[in-house]
């Protein structure tokens, strides 16, 4: 192996412990014979390894961290809760047409399906009103658009005729005059 | 640390905030310290310390108990964290320096060990600060925390040969950017 090589061992699986063995006797011995390698290594140690292993732990407060997490973990507890809590739909329905008594309930379903077919055959009479006058409609459309085409085709028709009548000037002599 | 069985686990699935505790206690150390690495200021990383196990609460029902728990928290403290750092590169290009309060545990010492271990930290600043994100996080999981290159390669799932080409730039740079002081201790 070259120094170069060395070196980069050096820097990982040597200084991190990470090499078998038999590697590592290598490269020590390496080391041993090499003045270049072996200043590398202390280098190496001086300025990358010893600062780091020598770092205290961080001062973090656990009790105000953990409190902290609590009060979230609270929060996050009591908006599930009240989530859950909100009704639903069906149950909104239940409450509003709650009856204590069965047979006010029924007589009440009763005059509500009564209500709801007078009320879709009103509707349909309306419907039916509607859609008439929305036929009608559509066909009084439908000739005003036809009386415009058949007014332009007019138009144009005797603006031809106007135009050709413009164009003929004639010669203004007695016999044309006595046959036009 | 407290071992963290599959009980616990299944008790906190369940709601058990003092189940919870527990694994909050176990993994607090190792939450604290890369969060703070990796953001720099106190504040922040108590900030992503708190997401952190918030996510391990919400998230540990989706936890499969056939790889480790540690595995798992691990990884959801390196991306929270990671997250949060470049979100706040987005912010601001230049990196925050560190609190001007020192957050570093110093119980009570003789003013010269003391006075060391500040300048050891603030060395520790600028030589993380010198790294891109990625090669901080392997030189923080590896030589503060001192994982193993297999673990580093689980957590942060990555080839277990990108992990050592990432320590290797990272020390490389850290070597170029103490030359002339370590020359001059040499």
């Amino acid at each position: 192996m070259n120094c170069k090589k060395i070196q980069e061992l050096i820097l990982t699986d040597y200084l991190d412990q990470e090499m078998p063995q038999d590697r590592q006797k290598e490269l020590e011995t390496h080391i041993a014979a090499c003045a270049a390698c072996a200043e590398f290594l202390v280098r190496a140690k001086k300025a990358a390894i010893e600062p780091l292993a020598n770092t205290k732990n961080a001062k973090l407060s656990q009790d105000i961290i953990w409190s902290k997490i609590q009060k979230e973990i609270q929060t996050e507890k009591e908006s599930l809760l009240d989530y859950n809590q909100v009704p639903s739909f069906l149950e909104k329905l239940k409450s509003i047409i709650f009856f204590p008594k069965p047979r006010l309930a029924w007589s009440t379903l009763a005059v509500i399906a009564v209500l709801i077919i007078g009320l879709n055959i009103g509707q349909e009479q309306i419907d039916f009103g509607k859609n008439n006058q929305v036929k009608i409609a559509a066909v009084n459309s439908e000739k005003v658009v036809e009386n415009q085409i058949i007014e332009i085709e007019r138009e144009e028709y005797l603006s031809y005729l106007l135009d050709q009548d413009d164009a003929y000037t004639g010669y203004g002599t007695s016999l044309e005059s006595y046959f036009l | 640390m407290q071992n963290i069985t599959n009980e616990i686990i299944d008790q906190t699935i369940a709601g058990n905030e003092q189940a919870f505790e527990l694994i909050y206690k176990a993994y607090f150390r190792f939450v604290s310290n890369v969060s703070y690495r990796i953001v720099n200021t106190k504040q922040e990383a108590e900030e992503v310390c708190q997401e952190v196990f918030i996510t391990i609460y919400k998230k540990i029902n989706t936890f499969r108990q056939e790889s480790s728990l540690k595995t798992w928290i691990y990884r959801v403290t390196v991306n929270c964290a990671l997250k949060y750092a470049q979100n706040k590169t987005k912010e601001n290009k230049n990196m925050v320096a560190y609190d001007e309060e020192n957050p570093i545990a110093s119980p009570v010492k003789d003013v010269r060990e003391k006075m060391d271990d500040q300048a050891n930290e603030k060395l520790v600043e600028k030589l993380l600060n010198y790294l891109n994100l990625e090669q901080r996080m392997c030189i923080v999981l590896r030589s503060i925390e001192g994982l193993s290159y297999k673990q580093i390669a689980d957590v942060l799932k990555i080839p277990i040969n990108t992990v050592r080409s990432r320590i290797k730039r990272a020390r490389q740079a850290m070597i170029a950017f103490r030359q002339e002081e370590v020359s001059y201790e040499l």
